[in-house]
């Protein structure tokens, strides 16, 4: 092992088990540990200030920074809120069906939403609508932690590591709705039979003052109609370039700015925006940036590309069974500690496989589901699901480490079950390129990659 | 001791009387002498009288509402008064000590007017806790009295604080 690989080791070592220690705020412990390598790898002569602003991926940045904008001007119209009663109303109070609406709202919100925006907005109405109809919220509340983060992983802009994930292995949109999306329903189908079965008592219960929520006025929520229209217009069309931007040869960051900037426009065009940048979470952003900049002084000390030799061997004589490892490590590892400095540093030993000929393509969907599924395999593993845990400390049964245990966990075992027999089917059937490719077309992605950061940079 | 338009007035002259609840008090004690007293603030003291904090009308209401209702105003359009007593009736046994405000902005009661509207225009608060040397609080001085300074001073009333009903 050379100097640099020791010294950036010690130095994201540190800065991952100070972010796991949750002493210091991750964004100023990653930021330390960015500058830090830097600062290594200028005296050591391994890593320099250029190398880390190419470390950076600007479309996951971008991307992120334009959905936030979207989201902000959306939240305060009220429109979240509006959806939350007008779906819980339809399903008349019944345990069971109001289960499966929110949760299948909560859902279906996170796959262009991020979850913690989706789960913040979704529970106090929950909390409110079960506790009028004198029934348990705890199924309800759990369901929907649980399928904010499987709903973002369906598509490419639902969680930050899809994000990630597709930029690097230069995945459209529709590749994520094509390879995820059928994934997750199935998953979601699975979470919903299990809780089904396991709140059984809780989900039998009649509801009490059904006609209190039948009298509920969705439209109350909507505070500003007039936004409201223009941010769902603007929305629908991000959203429809997304179908398009792999044929459009549009980066995803590009189309989610468009948005932004359009958005910003069409509501604040004579004001400073200020108030709405204020409310995004810039602190997240520079936390990615900086482990990028970490990463990626790592990957320049030739640290990633030793463990990513480690895995050649595996990888090259059983392909199926390196993804189902990647899978469980990682949905474990989701479990227990954030998920996005596992995304960041595993990236690039994925990207080193298919530098020396792996076809990657299952590897990449086997961490996109472990990283994606393996956050609800405790209540501490995602941000949603700590929201979740904290507000229900406010009602009659608050949602202990213990009930997460119990109905969370075999939830999330069977989740993972699925997403094992999605990559063998995927496998088998060569639904993803599972051959090996020719040495050109792997090295023409990696310049690719190399070239859209180097784009990014300037 | 500061002198205006040739009367003297102290801290002591101008404080008005503080209400007491002993830190051993719940909630529901706690808004009972809120109401019977008319009073919006009280001053809470552990058994030898001294000062721990201040408990005011307004953590009475935080105390009730549970978290992710006074995060989500949208929220809270569709809760009801069934949703608020069983809240209410939920943390009524809650002790003081733990809703209170426990950083008191106070003043010596040899201290100085000015430095009294300093306190009250640098924290924030509307309230300063009047306390002797022990730090045993003796009286309150509140927006209202530190606004009559300035109207006395201005010869608005010739001693606004007897023009006043509620000292």
């Amino acid at each position: 092992m050379t100097i640099a690989a020791i010294i950036s080791s010690l130095i994201f070592g540190a800065t991952f088990a100070l972010i796991l220690t949750e002493r210091v705020h991750r964004t100023v412990v990653a930021m330390a540990g960015a500058v830090l390598m830097v600062l290594a790898g200028i005296i050591f002569d391994f890593y320099h200030p250029e190398d880390a602003l190419h470390a950076v991926d600007f479309n996951t940045l971008g991307l992120l920074f334009g959905m936030m904008i979207l989201v902000v001007v959306l939240e305060r119209t009220g429109v979240f809120q509006f959806l939350g009663i007008f779906t819980a109303k339809k399903t008349k109070g019944k345990p069971w069906l109001l289960m499966l609406a929110l949760g299948s709202l909560t859902a279906i919100l996170s796959m262009i939403l991020d979850n913690v925006t989706t789960i913040i907005l979704i529970v106090p109405i929950t909390i409110i609508i079960a506790r009028m109809l004198g029934i348990s919220a705890t199924p309800i509340l759990l369901v929907e932690a649980m399928l904010s983060n499987v709903g973002g992983t369906a598509t490419l802009v639902g969680d930050p590591p899809n994000i990630m994930i597709g930029s690097a292995a230069d995945f459209t949109f529709n590749a994520f709705l094509l390879h995820s999306l059928p994934t997750v329903i199935l998953v979601a189908g699975i979470t919903f039979l299990m809780f089904k079965f396991l709140f059984r008592k809780e989900l039998a219960k009649e509801p009490e003052n059904i006609n209190e929520l039948m009298q509920m006025n969705e439209w109350d929520a909507i505070t500003d109609a007039k936004t409201l229209k223009k941010g769902l217009a603007v929305l629908a069309g991000v959203v429809i370039l997304f179908f398009l931007h792999g044929a459009l040869h549009l980066e995803a960051s590009l189309i989610a700015l468009m948005g932004a900037s359009l958005i910003l426009f069409l509501v604040t065009a004579t004001k400073d925006p200020q108030p709405i940048i204020e409310k995004t979470e810039l602190s997240v952003l520079l936390f990615f940036a900086s482990l990028f900049i970490t990463v990626g002084g790592l990957e320049h000390a030739g640290v990633l590309e030793q463990l990513a030799h480690f895995i050649t061997a595996s990888a090259e004589s059983n392909l199926l069974l390196t993804a189902i490892i990647i899978l469980w490590v990682s949905a474990i590892a989701s479990a227990i500690v954030d998920n996005i400095p596992l995304t960041v540093a595993m990236i690039p030993i994925v990207l080193y496989l298919q530098e020396s000929g792996i076809p990657v393509d299952l590897l990449w969907w086997a961490l996109v589901f472990g990283v994606g599924f393996g956050g609800n395999g405790s209540p501490i593993g995602s941000t949603a699901g700590i929201i979740v845990v904290t507000k229900s400390e406010q009602t009659k049964e608050p949602i202990t480490f213990k009930k997460w245990l119990k109905y969370g966990v075999p939830a999330t075992a069977a989740g993972l079950t699925i997403a094992s027999v999605v990559l063998v089917i995927f496998y088998y059937t060569e639904f993803v390129n599972v051959t090996t490719p020719h040495v050109e077309a792997s090295t023409s992605v990696i310049e690719e990659v190399i070239d859209m950061d180097a784009a990014g940079g300037h | 001791m500061m002198t205006i338009n040739g009367k003297s007035y102290s801290i002591e002259d101008i404080m008005r009387p503080a209400v007491f609840i002993s830190s051993d008090a719940t909630l529901q004690t706690t808004l009972e002498k809120m109401i019977h007293e008319r009073r919006n603030s009280l001053v809470v003291i552990d058994q030898k009288g001294v000062l721990l904090g201040m408990v005011n009308a307004i953590d009475i209401i935080k105390a009730v509402l549970p978290d992710y209702l006074e995060e989500s105003n949208l929220a809270a359009r569709f809760s009801n008064i069934d949703l608020l007593k069983e809240d209410a009736e939920r943390v009524k046994d809650m002790a003081v000590t733990d809703f209170m405000e426990k950083k008191v902005p106070t003043i010596k009661v040899t201290g100085n007017i000015i430095e009294a509207a300093a306190i009250a225009a640098h924290s924030g608060r509307g309230r300063i806790a009047v306390v002797d040397a022990d730090n045993k609080p003796v009286g309150v001085l509140t927006r209202t009295e530190l606004k009559q300074v300035i109207g006395t001073t201005l010869g608005m009333c010739g001693d606004c604080f007897s023009d006043t009903a509620d000292k």
